[in-house]
């Protein structure tokens, strides 16, 4: 027995995602306090990740918010556990009290075992922020998972899809789907002779244009699978008569560094803060994508080089939202007559408070509404949040487990239509549809806005 | 000096002093500390009303706990209320507007409540995957205090707690003579209070800063 145990020590157990070339086994240890040590001294996290680290009172109202600890009941879902494999060995190494007083004071030295829970773990939180809305001392758990994914991604652990992304983005020119630039422009073009088939007036997807106001980007994925929601953004800025343009130097706004990586998440922020700077533009706007929204409205500022920080970043939620109350968009809802329910997108939410424009945007624009229960800050993540969308070995899970709740909620509204401005969003909830058989489908939000919007045939 | 006359008579002032140091370092401490990554949760309460209302809420209610976990609800909220009670009653009895009843009905609350959840925490699946020594100690830790509060403060023939902390609130301590249990409710006492600014106890303090500089920066 003892010979088996023998052999198996050491080994690495089966984790649920591939990773690309995770740190050998024995030199993990010393690099996640290495890499700890390095996150605690930049001081980037300064505040927040004091607080969450010290301050947890363990009272357990997290599992209760938590849509994967609901659909799995299991002690390794509950967020404040998972954080925990995190702050022990914080306090341990970091703290006085740790040092001193170890496991008295829930201090714990890091293992090769404790390092593999993390993988677990950290992949099996969907970053959502749901649990910190109800926490009695507003501890955020999806800071300390994003803290500890930056670790994980460190020694290498991390989805092959997501660093296989990144290093096609980080190419020259690159973009997540590797698309080349000819084949870009080839799209938008084509965009462009279907938008002219819609709408019956030539409506233009300018590119490169300087001095434009708005430098639009959209998650490059859109180009390949959300073309509806494309048109629907160009007919927007049409009808509003705006001033934007498509940069064909860097025009993917998805920035999977968010997940896994300030390094990463560093540089492709730039790339895309230089394509605004290029083309003289004073605002980049963001498509329909929650973490490249929430990636650049939270980090410019800290990761944002110097030269920049005066670019405005903004959703394009926000600004069709101010169109509308401008009244720059003429709209039929009666083009759209089937009942519709809005997914509040984690990020787009509770990340960055933008609740009532994408509603108000969806009342002018269509006959029927319904909200989802519950809804705006208590509403439940797609279940692929936090990147997982993109880790294609945790799809059963996100179906059965991560999607479980989502699925219960979109069932109950009995809507026929179920509008989400994310990619990633998207991405999961179609699957989900299809896995579970629901009579609905997917929309983005300026999908159901670009039909209802009207044009004058001959002006 | 004896040691009971220390424990009476200077004891009290150092742990005073000690717990406001702690406190006041917690304080500063994460003030000091920039928020550089705006980590703000929406919807934000609006403006400073919204968000004294929402505050007021959670300190007098517990609602985050009683809507979630009203088990757990049931004991917390019994504790704040009774180290609340425990304050105000003390002050109303030392200025001879209350009877000492209140303020030892506030510490059979108290300790009631922590032995609750304490077994609590030993029984429910969750809440034991959580605990570690360090929740148990501090529930341990407040309920000696409170029992031996409790025992300190049952009537002690001539003696009167009121003349005591009167006369350490005068600087005046000297002249009274405690008993043993009364010196070791006394001797508890400071060192819980000494303890608590470095321990996670020490939410009187967080929440500020994880409400107000985190979840509520707006950017």
């Amino acid at each position: 027995m003892s010979e088996i145990k023998d052999e198996t020590r050491g080994a690495d157990p089966k984790y649920a995602f591939r990773s690309e070339a995770p740190l050998p086994r024995e030199e993990r240890v010393a690099r996640l306090l290495k890499t700890l040590e390095g996150i605690l001294k930049a001081g980037i996290y300064d505040l927040p990740l004091e607080m969450y680290l010290n301050t947890c009172a363990k009272c357990n109202n997290c599992a209760e918010q938590c849509q994967v600890y609901q659909a799995t009941g299991d002690v390794r879902d509950l967020p404040a556990w998972r954080s925990n494999l995190l702050r022990r060995v914080y306090r341990k190494h970091f703290t006085p009290s740790g040092k001193l007083f170890g496991r008295l004071v829930g201090a714990k030295e890091v293992t090769e075992e404790d390092i593999d829970a993390m993988v677990d773990g950290f992949y099996r939180c969907t970053m959502c922020r749901r649990c910190a809305v109800n926490c009695p001392l507003a501890v955020d758990n999806a800071l300390i998972t994003r803290i500890g994914r930056v670790i994980l991604g460190d020694l290498g652990f991390a989805p092959k899809n997501m660093t296989g992304s990144v290093k096609t983005q980080l190419l020259d020119g690159g973009n997540t789907s590797a698309i080349p630039k000819a084949a870009f422009i080839d799209t938008l073009d084509f965009l462009e002779e279907e938008l002219q088939d819609e709408a019956g007036v030539p409506i233009p997807i300018p590119r490169d244009v300087e001095g434009a106001e708005f430098l639009f980007a959209a998650p490059v994925s859109d180009y390949i699978m959300e073309a509806d929601t494309l048109i629907g953004i160009a007919k927007t800025f049409h009808a509003a008569k705006a001033s934007w343009t498509i940069g064909t130097e860097n025009f993917d706004a998805i920035n999977y560094g968010l997940f896994y990586s300030d390094e990463k998440l560093e540089k492709i922020l730039n790339r895309l803060l230089a394509e605004a700077r290029r083309l003289k533009c004073k605002t980049l706007v963001i498509g329909e994508c929650g973490h490249a929204t929430k990636a650049g409205l939270l980090f410019q500022k800290v990761y944002g080089r110097s030269e920049y920080q005066d670019i405005k970043i903004k959703s394009i939620l926000e600004v069709s939202h101010r169109f509308l109350k401008e009244g720059r968009l003429r709209l039929d809802p009666a083009k759209n007559p089937d009942l519709v329910t809005y997914h509040d997108p984690c990020n787009l939410g509770r990340g960055a408070g933008l609740y009532e424009e994408p509603r108000e945007l969806l009342r002018a624009a269509v006959m029927n509404y319904i909200e989802m229960t519950p809804t705006r800050g208590m509403n439940y993540c797609c279940g692929g949040g936090g990147g997982l969308v993109i880790a294609e070995d945790l799809h059963t899970w996100r179906m059965e487990v991560g999607g479980l709740k989502k699925v219960e909620q979109l069932r109950a509204t009995k809507a026929k239509i179920v509008v989400a401005p994310c990619a990633n969003c998207k991405k999961q909830l179609r699957e989900l549809i299809q896995f579970h058989k629901l009579d609905m489908e997917l929309a983005g939000l300026h999908d159901v806005l670009g039909k209802a919007l009207v044009f004058e045939k001959n002006p | 000096m004896t040691g009971s006359e220390f424990i009476a008579g200077v004891f009290p002032y150092i742990t005073i002093g000690l717990f406001l140091l702690g406190t006041g370092w917690r304080f500063v401490r994460w003030l000091s500390l920039p928020a550089h990554v705006k980590w703000t949760l929406y919807p934000v309460p609006e403006g400073i009303a919204g968000q004294l209302r929402y505050m007021i809420k959670e300190i007098f209610t517990f609602e985050t706990l009683y809507r979630f976990n009203r088990r757990l609800w049931i004991g917390t909220f019994s504790l704040h209320m009774a180290m609340g009670g425990f304050v105000l009653f003390l002050i109303l009895y030392l200025a001879h507007w209350s009877p000492a009843f209140p303020v030892r009905a506030s510490l059979w609350l108290l300790l009631i409540s922590l032995i609750y959840i304490i077994w609590l925490r030993m029984n429910d699946r969750n809440l034991r995957a959580l605990s570690t020594f360090e929740e148990y100690f501090n529930l341990a830790f407040l309920a000696v205090v409170a029992a031996a509060s409790l025992i300190a403060s049952a009537p002690h023939g001539l003696f009167s707690p009121r003349a005591y902390i009167i006369g350490l609130l005068t600087f005046r301590p000297d002249g009274v003579q405690l008993t043993g249990d009364q010196l070791l409710a006394v001797f508890l006492g400071g060192l819980f209070l000494i303890y608590l600014p470095w321990s996670k106890m020490v939410h009187y303090v967080s929440k500020y800063f994880t409400y107000h500089m985190i979840n509520w920066q707006k950017h």
